[in-house]
């Protein structure tokens, strides 16, 4: 780990609404921020924000973000004394973070030796089981199928190198188990590699409940409360809340503890977050630890009045923890992830380019966003737009305004699930907070109501009008196209 | 001019616009071309709309879990008939209202057990219109 000294310039190792979010805790902390970006973020909006930037390379991300001596290079090149990576990305690369170290840089994160612990699965089970942490339980010996067999039906496989839901499978009946195990095999060396599997009980309708931790280099550990992300489809997390409506005081207490000792077997320091699948009757299993910012830190950030960023680089330059943290959240904040996709028709991702683009406003509102108008939204990357966050002093406070903020996000150009986060969050078991991890497979939800006479109007106004790109609008919005940068598109 | 919405499938002929530019609907109507397609955001709701040449069959896009009328209006056709089978996506019945007319297609493969409306029907929105097993 490289001495502790302060931070006066950053490298913010990413792109999108992450890097615009890293831009903002540069700026709470007073540390210069430098982006990075490919050919295809040219004057998008981190790049805009920050006070320099550099190219990285070609769009694909092998080319640009992904090529860590790259990326490298741009810190020394842009005289950088620390590097920030987001999520995603390098942020799990634990020889990246030590080439950072090597180099004399602050790497805001956690010491790669506990990056490399956590991400391996099958070790960080062991390590947990051993430290008197409940995990699920399940068998690494995979070569007989009468091994899993014994842990009992139905079962999950997982990849060990595994994440994001590739090389998983549940299997219900001992029938399908060989072909399953053959499967994911395939698909784990596919996508990590490794075609390390292993299997755990399968736990029925159990909610994703996960803790914030936070270490310092003084030995201190704490859990800043948890949050909620069972509304997931294809385990990709789609709204998240905290705090959990199923965690009372006492089950909070007891998940942060398991929270804190975890992340301790590995000497944590910095930001992370270790995940459990919490039963219906309280009790809860370890899943795993990701080594870096959540996408979903800022509903602990509303819940809890905290700047996680800015925490982040005071405690990679080597000050302590604050004495006094809040233990438990002062108000509700709930998050909806804006992808460009469509919820209509599979949840295909969606490209193209704004022709408007405008975020909602009001009391207890937040957007982390990385685009704008104009902006062209490509195959190269992930489809994650900007993430919406309204806090409230109550749970249905805070979702009624996310449910209003929605509705204002105006997104004309690319195919969004704006319209498919709104009725998710009206329906009634989200309404109810009877949250669980397949919940948004079997919602049903009502459809988009058909458009009234004045769309068909104001779509024949601009079909009959002259040119093709003219932007309309009522006389209560202003014409963004009118001056500016995208005059050009008219 | 008829414009057909790609997310719903609602039609309607909205005439000549253009010609003389009408006042813009109340509320906040924003909507931008690229183009054969205007997009069109109204109450939180976004549109992506196509001119259609003729009175025909619109395309397959309808979201519709549920056999409710997805607005109030009209039943303009009942296009199945009880104890008929019918496959995802089909359309069963139109409805009408203003000028528009919007498909009411199966959310699944399967048996239409009770027709609860017949043509002519004025339903409101949310009311049940058939039973399908």
């Amino acid at each position: 780990m490289t001495p502790a000294r302060p931070i006066r310039r950053l490298l913010v190792a990413n792109r999108g609404e992450i890097a615009v979010r890293v831009v903002r805790g540069c700026r709470a902390a007073g540390v210069a921020p430098v982006a990075v970006y490919s050919e295809a973020d040219r004057g998008a909006r981190h790049v805009r924000l920050a006070d320099d930037a550099v190219l990285l390379g070609p769009a694909p991300a092998a080319q640009s973000y992904l090529d860590a001596g790259k990326v490298l290079a741009a810190a020394k090149k842009s005289g950088c004394d620390a590097v920030h990576p987001g999520y995603g990305f390098l942020s799990e690369n634990a020889a990246f973070a030590r080439a950072v170290e090597e180099a004399g840089l602050v790497w805001v994160g956690p010491p790669p030796a506990a990056i490399e612990a956590m991400g391996l699965k099958i070790p960080s089970r062991e390590r947990m089981r051993a430290a008197g942490i409940p995990v699920v339980p399940g068998t690494h010996d995979l070569d007989g199928a009468e091994a899993v067999r014994r842990v009992g039906l139905p079962v999950v496989i997982k990849a060990s190198a595994g994440g994001g839901g590739k090389g998983m499978r549940v299997v219900r009946d001992a029938a399908e188990l060989s072909d399953a195990l053959a499967s994911c095999r395939r698909e784990a060396e596919a996508a990590f590699g490794d075609g390390t599997l292993y299997a755990e009980r399968y736990l029925e309708r159990p909610r994703h409940v996960e803790v914030q931790v936070f270490g310092d280099r003084h030995g201190r550990v704490v859990a800043l409360g948890e949050r909620e992300c069972s509304l997931q489809r294809r385990h990709q997390k789609v709204i998240e809340e905290s705090p959990s409506p199923a965690v009372t005081p006492a089950l909070r207490r007891r998940l942060s503890e398991a929270a804190v000792a975890a992340a301790r077997t590995v000497a944590y320091v910095n930001a992370g977050t270790v995940e459990f699948l919490l039963a219906p009757d309280g009790s809860f299993f370890f899943l795993e630890m990701n080594t870096r910012l959540q996408v979903e830190h800022p509903v602990t950030e509303e819940a809890f009045g905290l700047d996680l960023v800015a925490l982040q680089l005071r405690v990679a330059a080597g000050e302590p923890l604050p004495t006094i943290l809040p233990e438990a959240p002062s108000a509700h904040a709930v998050e909806a992830r804006v992808y460009a996709e469509d919820a209509e028709n599979g949840f295909l991702p969606q490209t193209g380019r704004f022709l408007a683009w405008e975020e909602p406003s009001g009391p207890g509102i937040r957007v982390d966003s990385g685009v704008a108008a104009g902006d062209e939204v490509s195959v190269h990357y992930d489809p994650m737009l900007a993430k919406v966050v309204a806090r409230g002093t109550t749970r249905d406070e805070a979702r009624r305004r996310l449910v209003a903020a929605l509705g204002e996000t105006v997104a004309l150009g690319v195919t969004t699930n704006l319209s498919y986060l709104r009725r998710v969050l009206a329906s009634a078991p989200v309404v109810a907070g009877e949250l669980d991890t397949s919940l948004l497979e079997r919602l049903e939800i009502p459809p988009v109501p058909p458009p009234s006479e004045a769309v068909f109007e104001a779509a024949g106004r601009e079909f009959a009008s002259r040119g093709s790109g003219a932007v309309a609008r009522t006389a209560s919005f202003p014409d963004p196209f009118e001056a500016g940068p995208f005059r050009g598109l008219r | 001019m008829r414009l057909r919405d790609a997310v719903t499938g609602a039609v309607l002929d909205v005439g000549e616009p253009g010609t003389s530019r009408r006042a813009p609907a109340a509320g906040g109507v924003r909507a931008a071309r690229d183009g054969n397609v205007v997009w069109v955001f109204e109450g939180g709701e976004t549109y992506r709309l196509e001119r259609v040449a003729a009175r025909g069959e619109a395309e397959p896009a309808d979201p519709s879990h549920d056999l409710v009328a997805p607005m109030p209006g009209k039943v303009r056709a009942v296009l199945v008939a009880e104890g008929e089978s019918v496959a995802k996506g089909a359309t069963l019945l139109l409805l009408e209202a203003m000028k528009m007319e919007l498909p009411v297609r199966a959310p699944r493969e399967g048996v239409v057990r009770h027709l609860r409306v017949a043509e002519g029907a004025m339903v409101a929105a949310g009311e049940r219109l058939l039973e399908m097993e």
